[in-house]
């Protein structure tokens, strides 16, 4: 999906997530709602998951954790809740690779709120580069609220 | 819902989505120990509960359910509350 603007960059997303750099896996939003968002990262040669030219497979599940991150972020940030839940990952399922991105590309990541269970989230995570799916999974999220 | 129709529907959810075996649904299986369901799995039991049969679980609602009879007693009386 091809987006005109971002609503937050990498210096927001910062002060949106728990995560700090090198570790930070998502340097825009461009579109959240209830139940999808999407994020966009560019891989520099500099990020810590790059081996050998290729953002490596703990990179590419790290962005797919930060964008849903991401997302609860913004969503307190939008709704004025200064304390922003800490997310763990519980569970990784059906996860599928195919294809690693290169030092230079663009990811495009999309969450999919599948559903809200408890303190869980359980979320499909989904990675594009040029609109093509190169790896997505389903993630069960455990939300600490404080 | 009949008793039969959704005691098949369980069994079947937990043969595809938590690969237990047939032969371990027994009604006094203990969830934990003998079908190896665990916390996390435990969310995902409720995701297919809601989904399938439309209702919202309740954690302390839960608390009692240690076999699968306790647990098919529990889906029946909330199917057909």
């Amino acid at each position: 999906m091809a987006f005109d603007k971002i609503i937050a960059d990498k210096e927001h997303i910062i002060r949106l997530i728990p995560q700090k750099p090198p570790m930070v896996m998502v340097d825009k939003l461009y579109f959240s709602d209830e139940t999808r968002t999407f994020t966009g990262l560019l891989i520099t040669e500099d990020n810590i998951f790059c081996q050998d030219g290729f953002l490596r497979e703990p990179g590419i599940i790290e962005n797919i954790a930060q964008s849903a991150a991401t997302r609860v972020g913004y969503f307190c940030e939008k709704n004025n809740i200064t304390k922003i839940p800490i997310g763990f990952i519980g569970a990784i399922k059906k996860l599928q690779i195919f294809e690693l991105p290169k030092i230079g590309s663009e990811l495009q990541t999309e969450i999919i709120i599948d559903y809200e269970v408890f303190d869980f989230s359980l979320v499909i995570g989904i990675v594009r580069q040029d609109e093509k799916i190169i790896a997505q999974c389903e993630m069960k999220i455990f939300l600490k609220k404080d | 819902m009949q008793k039969e129709e959704i005691i098949e529907k369980i069994n079947s959810f937990l043969i595809e989505e938590f690969e237990i075996e047939e032969s371990q649904l027994v009604p006094e299986a203990d969830l934990k120990q003998a079908l190896g369901i665990d916390s996390l799995d435990f969310v995902d039991l409720i995701v297919i509960i809601e989904k399938n049969f439309g209702f919202k679980v309740k954690g302390e609602e839960m608390i009692d359910v240690r076999n699968l009879q306790d647990f098919y007693d529990y889906i029946i009386a909330r199917v057909n509350k």
